[in-house]
């Protein structure tokens, strides 16, 4: 079976961590890259020989062939490029989420789909080894009880020069940017999620459509279980260096099990290890990859992974409007609006 | 039980849930004498907590865990906190079916006395049982009370949190809405949000004067504290303006409070201490002995305005474990994985009177907010 040639439009986080699934991936190859911003090509240049490097995605379309797009861009980049990219018919691998609101989000599905075009969302945590052990962990058992907190460690205040610090740009604040993350995990998980209330802070005040949340504490309910989701741009204090923040990304779950307690390194049950594996996100980034290859060779496009993303819209969409917060991107539609 | 009981009990139960006392007991009368079931008859006047009769009942003679849990409030409403204490314990070594009644009757007698840190653990323990059981409306009062706890020890952002989970449980149409609605303005004041927190307050006055003057009268009272909080008198005089229009007659906490915020202004005008201590006077009459905590207070605001010896924080702490030894009640909760943020929180058992230095009058008056949401 021929790999599948891809190529990655945007170069930073998400984009490199893509890139550096490259050595690990069996049913594709990522062939080309393109970014406004020169130095990151000439870094992913220097770390990838064979890549081909390009500055615009009409330059990487015309010059590359390619059977597949990854698309790692900030939250607003899409609306003035969606159309373009679509009417290549290519299919897509789209960095999460779906849309920044609902609407958005049902936009780029039709869209895409009148182009005759397979889109499918990047949502690793799904793939990571650890939460997929856990995933077959939970099979069959009563859960009764569900912590998660996700703390990026970051400055809690958006560098006000970046995308994220433009709330028309970002479409929402932790919720939205890294919060996806963790309620698409649990919908994974758990199968459920229904959001029972939602708390967002900027600060020490209540988050508006202004000062979008930098932290979000979510309750919900899963079947009988309860669901808490703890949301940090920032973190606890650092108690060894003041001004900066821990990180933290911690899953606890009472159920007639026991307690599972797990997190990207390792999964424990009654405090006993059960499972270990890699931190980082290279495993979990080549998964998803190959499952992207595996669907578009396959033409199975009727997978989890492509229309799971709805519920998690959804809720993200209930989490703002029961905040009051109704945020910029109300209406999708033509690019060159926003 | 027969079929007519059955239809009560359910008529009861869907009221309660919804938050309507007035209908639960509306219901409870359909009963005839001779059909009529003590149990339930305790249970709905826990609920309307003014039926005097059933509320001064004697302790219950039975090993029986409802029996012990309805006395237990009983007693709580009549500010007979040991008692409470006690028929609470008692309730818990006879059975577990009400057993998350019986920790959030121990969380309010706690929180009445300003044992907050034991006040927490029981309702965490109350809510985590009601969770298990799926009993929502015993979530929401759970949530609702360790809001209470929390705004009133200084958290009130954890403290929106919970309100915002108990208002999100009740049903459409409850009447406790408003009364959450006050909580969450509340929380706002604290916030450093008056603002917002002004309108909501006045919001649910108008909404509530002629449905639920209680309500409708904490909202005033919490716009009273607002006043001594942001320092707006303007705002009390508005408070005021309202009460004498409406010809409202406030008692109890709501019309303590509003007391105290008066005598806040004749002293930020400079009356004579004779005058602020006549109003702490009135505050202290309406607290009563219903309001033990409060009254040791506006004892205390009255000692340091009039320029007496004002009993140190230390020894009204120590008098108040003596006269209600409460802390012995605390419990080892056994909280699940859901209730870990609340559980890590540091709560000073303080009892609201933390220590003031000799002439820091000004504090003294805003520990207001130790003592009413």
């Amino acid at each position: 079976m021929d790999r599948l040639q891809l190529g990655i439009v945007g170069l930073r986080n998400q984009g490199r961590e893509h890139l550096g699934a490259d050595g690990l991936l069996k049913y594709a190859k990522i062939a080309a890259v393109c970014d406004t911003d020169e130095r990151e090509l000439d870094k992913a240049l220097a770390e990838h020989g064979e890549l081909r490097v390009h500055s615009s995605v009409e330059e990487m379309l015309t010059d590359t062939r390619l059977d597949g797009l990854v698309l790692a861009l900030p939250h607003h980049a899409y609306a003035n490029l969606w159309e373009r990219i679509v009417a290549r018919k290519l299919p897509i691998l789209k960095e999460k989420p779906l849309g920044r609101s609902l609407s958005e989000a049902f936009w780029l599905f039709e869209t895409a789909r009148r182009n005759g075009c397979f889109l499918q969302t990047a949502i690793q945590r799904r793939s990571h080894p650890s939460y997929a052990y856990l995933k077959t962990l939970l099979a069959g058992h009563q859960i009764h009880s569900v912590m998660f907190s996700l703390h990026l460690g970051f400055d809690p205040v958006p560098d006000p020069a970046g995308w994220r610090g433009v709330p028309e740009h970002a479409g929402g604040g932790a919720v939205l940017d890294f919060g996806y993350h963790a309620i698409d995990l649990l919908l994974f998980l758990l199968d459920d999620l229904q959001l029972v209330s939602a708390s967002l802070w900027r600060g020490d005040k209540p988050a508006t459509a202004e000062r979008l949340e930098s932290e979000a504490r979510l309750i919900c309910r899963s079947g009988a279980a309860w669901v808490h989701i703890d949301l940090r741009v920032g973190g606890e204090p650092d108690p060894e260096d003041s001004g900066r923040f821990l990180k933290k990304e911690l899953l606890t779950i009472d159920c007639d099990a026991g307690r599972i307690v797990a997190d990207r390194s390792k999964v424990r049950v009654n405090d006993e290890t059960v499972f270990e594996c890699k931190r980082g996100w290279e495993q979990a980034m080549a998964s998803q990859l190959d499952e992207f290859a595996l669907n578009v060779l396959n033409r199975t496009y009727d997978q989890e992974s492509v229309w799971g993303q709805i519920p998690a819209m959804k809720l993200v969409e209930q989490i703002y409007t029961g905040a009051g917060i109704v945020r910029p991107p109300e209406k999708s539609g033509k690019g060159g609006s926003r | 039980m027969t079929g007519n009981q059955l239809g009560v009990a359910r008529g009861v139960i869907n009221a309660l849930t919804e938050g309507n006392a007035d209908q639960a007991a509306r219901w409870f009368d359909r009963l005839t004498e001779s059909s009529s079931m003590g149990s339930l008859e305790r249970f709905v006047a826990h609920y309307q907590r003014s039926a005097p009769g059933v509320l001064g009942q004697p302790a219950p003679s039975s090993e029986d865990e409802f029996e012990w849990c309805i006395h237990g409030w009983s007693c709580y409403y009549t500010a007979r906190y040991e008692e409470a204490g006690d028929a609470f314990t008692r309730a818990r070594m006879y059975g577990d079916a009400w057993s998350s009644w019986s920790a959030l009757g121990n969380g309010k007698v706690c929180s009445d006395l300003g044992w907050w840190a034991c006040s927490k653990d029981w309702l965490l323990q109350a809510m985590t049982v009601a969770r298990a059981e799926s009993d929502l409306f015993r979530v929401a009062e759970c949530a609702g009370a360790l809001g209470e706890v929390l705004v009133r020890a200084g958290r009130p952002r954890e403290a929106w949190e919970l309100f915002a989970l108990d208002a999100s449980l009740l049903p459409p149409g409850s009447g406790y809405r408003m009364r959450l609605e006050n909580y969450q303005a509340v929380c706002l004041s604290r916030l450093g949000l008056p603002e917002l927190a002004e309108p909501r307050l006045w919001g649910a006055f108008f909404a509530e004067v002629e449905r639920r003057p209680t309500s409708a009268a904490y909202s005033l009272s919490s716009l009273a504290a607002m006043s001594v909080r942001h320092d707006d008198l303007w705002l009390f005089d508005r408070v005021e303006k309202v009460i004498r229009s409406r010809c409202l007659s406030l008692s109890g906490m709501p019309g303590g409070i509003v007391s105290v915020a008066s005598a806040y202004r004749c002293w930020k005008r400079g009356e004579s201490n004779e005058v602020v201590v006549a109003e702490l006077e009135r505050a202290r009459e309406q607290f009563g002995d219903l309001y033990p905590v409060e009254s040791l207070w506006v004892d205390r605001l009255a000692a340091f305005v009039s320029g007496g010896q004002a009993p140190d924080a230390g020894v009204i702490k120590a008098l108040l474990a003596r006269k209600y030894p409460c802390a012995s009640m605390i419990g080892d909760p056994t909280l699940d994985a859901f209730s870990e943020p609340w559980r890590e929180i540091r709560l000073a058992e303080e009892c609201g009177f933390s220590r003031v230095t000799g002439g820091a009058e000004e504090a003294l008056w805003l520990q207001i907010d130790r003592f009413f949401v």
